[in-house]
């Protein structure tokens, strides 16, 4: 048993060797990701769960990723903390985590995934810009750097965009280190802030995408703000208001402000460089350089930022941007101030929550997740508070996102924006939670204990709640090699110009001939919820009007998407409308597998 | 106005703006090599990107390599919606223009900047 306990890897062996701990960390830290990815690679599309993936995936994933988790806070807060080590287990973690998927499935998964290499390939293929095609013509960045770089280096956009979610989360959690390390020198709390945003993180924004790209782009921005263009008032709020009153008091406490960076040189070269960062974000993405705006705004007037006309340029970016580049998709779609906020609060929360029983399961697990983060940051910055260590930037930041969800409902995804937004730093705060206190030693083994308690806790929790809400979808958003050929064959079969339907999304549609066809989905053919006679009466409607003809396009995840977001629709609305195009004189089958058919209504077919 | 470098950065975006100059002939090699795909990607991204990232003397090594991705990424967007608003896009211009700027900028730095 002795010799046991001394053999190299033992714990026996570690405690007489503390140098190889890290070694042995990041080789257990190998070894479960091989046994979590292996595990992942023997689930066969498609899902059977409305659970998603966390109801399909083998007993070895689970050990492994939620190995993975409790290693990292064993080498954190373990009494022989190794915080060096973190980054390669973090960069595991990130890849059974994030890359989950790309081992059960060879295909990207979703749709926009697919729609956005479409964008990509026709801009490069046109060589200019059209802004008249949809949206992302008006904000092309993204997309033109993609096409180039995918055409330049010969690179597979379908490869980059299964790997997406990996790369992306990556340089996530390398900007988010970044802006850890400006607010705090223990690395213990950089790394558990890292860690904490890659466990809760189920918003599923990192595949590839602009929002993604720029996303990393406003952690930079960030970052530059919290370092080289930081400020702090010399002057203390209260007393100055104390002594001056309102608003005197509250003016010299802002004008006292001082630069963190002594270097003037470094302080211009940051500025310059968030500038450029707006640059690039602007014509990228619709969003972002709001909620860039709204953190400089909120640093600004909490005084710190050195830098408070960083504000004038940006919103010209921005203000000339909407003007001159997306000023032809704006005249007929108005972005700004759309809606209400009842009408937003019910896009982004009541609308959300229907659908089958394990489907709403899902949603629970987000919302449980979310909340138990953003409780967990409250309680941390209450402790950071009493010790004198909250620094206000951080709660300014992360509140400042969430003040854009009353304005725009975006398409009923703004409360999941802002939440993405204020991840970093909600993140921060509740890492807080999970270090000892600075007076931890007089709390004695058992207050520490108790740390490590809720940490192995939260490492379990966190990670489950991940898998669940992250990939919850799965059972329509994780596509069969039967609907990736399906869809091939769509553009095989479909005539030029043809109006292309095919059942509620997802539908991995649009990879090419972008601009060829007018898509469509069912939803925007007709109203499920009436009577599916009424329905199929508007889509024969458009197939006659049709001068390219019509094709429909019945796929298994559109019944999957539609059964588990509208259980209350009986009968099967799409078995139906598949049922009557197969006796439909006008229509032809012109193609089919277990999971799609394809019916053409050519021009001239029709009465 | 002096840039202030250190030797290491220095050294740094002397290689990137050498490889700006030396790397266009053979990414624009006909057919494409997959070795060839990652030359292509070190010169349109990690050169740019790190060029602009010693601008900013980063403190540390996560920070610069953040800072050259984001700079190295963000150089090609900006080249890219160029060429294509100005309707004169194509593969060979992309690279062009990406490694023109790269070593021009390079070399002004190095001009202005003392260890």
């Amino acid at each position: 048993m002795t010799d046991l306990m001394n053999r190299p890897g033992s714990a026996g062996w570690l405690r007489s060797h503390p140098a190889r701990v890290p070694a042995a960390a990041v080789v257990l830290g190998l070894a479960l990701t091989v046994l979590a990815l292996t595990g992942a690679s023997s689930v066969d599309p498609p899902v059977d769960s409305d659970l998603g993936l966390a109801a399909v995936l083998p007993v070895t994933y689970w050990i492994g990723l939620l190995g993975l988790s409790l290693l990292l806070v064993v080498v954190l807060l373990g009494p022989r903390r190794r915080p060096r080590v973190a980054g390669p287990l973090l960069a595991l973690l990130v890849l059974v985590a994030y890359g989950a998927p790309a081992f059960v499935s060879t295909h990207p998964r979703g749709e926009p995934a697919w729609r956005h290499l479409g964008i990509a390939r026709t801009l490069v293929d046109q060589g200019r810009v059209d802004p008249d095609v949809d949206a992302y013509f008006g904000w092309p960045g993204f997309f033109a750097a993609l096409g180039t770089l995918a055409r330049e280096a010969g690179v597979s956009m379908e490869h980059l965009a299964l790997v997406a979610p990996v790369l992306n989360g990556l340089l996530w959690a390398l900007a988010i280190l970044v802006i850890a390390r400006r607010v705090t020198d223990d690395p213990r709390h950089q790394w558990l802030t890292v860690w904490v945003f890659v466990l809760a993180n189920w918003i599923d924004q990192d595949y590839l995408s602009p929002q993604a790209f720029v996303y990393f782009l406003f952690l930079v921005a960030v970052g530059l703000l919290l370092g080289p263009l930081a400020a702090r008032p010399r002057l203390a709020l209260r007393a100055a208001v104390a002594e001056r009153g309102l608003p005197g008091g509250v003016l010299a406490w802002w004008v006292s402000r001082e630069p963190v960076e002594p270097r003037a040189g470094r302080r211009v070269a940051a500025l310059v460089a968030v500038v450029v960062l707006g640059c690039v974000i602007t014509p990228s993405h619709q969003l972002t350089p709001f909620l860039l705006l709204l953190a400089v705004c909120a640093l600004t007037v909490t005084g710190r930022l050195w830098t408070p006309g960083l504000v004038v340029p940006l919103t010209a970016l921005v203000a000339l941007w909407l003007l001159l580049g997306a000023s032809g998709y704006l005249v007929n779609h108005p972005v700004l101030l759309q809606g209400s906020a009842e009408a937003s609060a019910g896009a982004n929360l009541a609308d959300r929550l229907v659908g089958s029983s394990g489907h709403l399961a899902v949603v629970l697990a987000r919302v449980a997740l979310t909340g138990l983060v953003l409780g967990l940051a409250g309680l941390g910055a209450l402790r950071l508070r009493r010790a004198g260590r909250l620094d206000p930037r951080l709660v300014v930041l992360a509140g400042a996102p969430f003040l854009a969800v009353p304005v725009q409902s975006y398409g009923g995804e703004m409360l999941m924006r802002a939440t993405l937004f204020a991840l970093p730093f909600v993140s921060y705060l509740a890492a807080a939670m999970l270090l000892p206190r600075p007076d931890a030693r007089a709390i004695g083994p058992a207050g520490r204990r108790g740390v490590w308690a809720l940490a192995g806790v939260l490492a379990v929790l966190l990670a489950g709640l991940l898998v669940v809400g992250r990939y919850g979808n799965a059972r329509f958003d994780v596509f069969t090699e039967d609907e990736i050929a399906g869809t091939q064959a769509l553009y095989d079969v479909a005539p030029p110009h043809a109006d292309l339907v095919a059942g509620p999304h997802p539908v991995p549609w649009r990879f090419e001939a972008y601009t060829d066809h007018r898509y469509l989905t069912l939803t925007e053919v007709c109203d499920l919820q009436l009577p599916i006679t009424d329905c199929i009466g508007a889509l024969t409607a458009r197939a006659y009007r049709s001068e390219g003809g019509l094709v429909v396009m019945i796929t298994r995840a559109s019944i999957e998407s539609l059964r588990i977001h509208r259980a209350s629709l009986t009968p099967d609305p799409l078995g139906y409308l598949d049922t009557w195009l197969a006796a439909d004189a006008h229509a032809r089958l012109a193609y089919a597998n277990p999971d799609v058919r394809i019916y053409v209504y050519t021009p001239g077919s029709t009465p | 106005m002096t840039i202030l470098l250190a030797s290491r950065r220095r050294a740094s975006v002397a290689a990137a703006g050498t490889f700006a100059v030396i790397a266009p002939p053979l990414v624009l090699a006909d057919p494409p090599q997959p070795v060839l795909a990652v030359a292509t990607l070190v010169l349109l991204v990690w050169a740019p990107g790190q060029v602009l990232a010693a601008l900013l003397d980063p403190d540390d090594v996560v920070e610069e390599a953040v800072l050259v991705v984001a700079g190295g990424l963000s150089v090609n967007v900006l080249a890219a919606l160029v060429l294509l608003y100005a309707e004169w896009w194509d593969p060979v211009r992309g690279v062009l223009l990406v490694s023109v700027l790269t070593a021009l900028l390079a070399g002004a730095v190095l001009l202005r900047s003392r260890s």
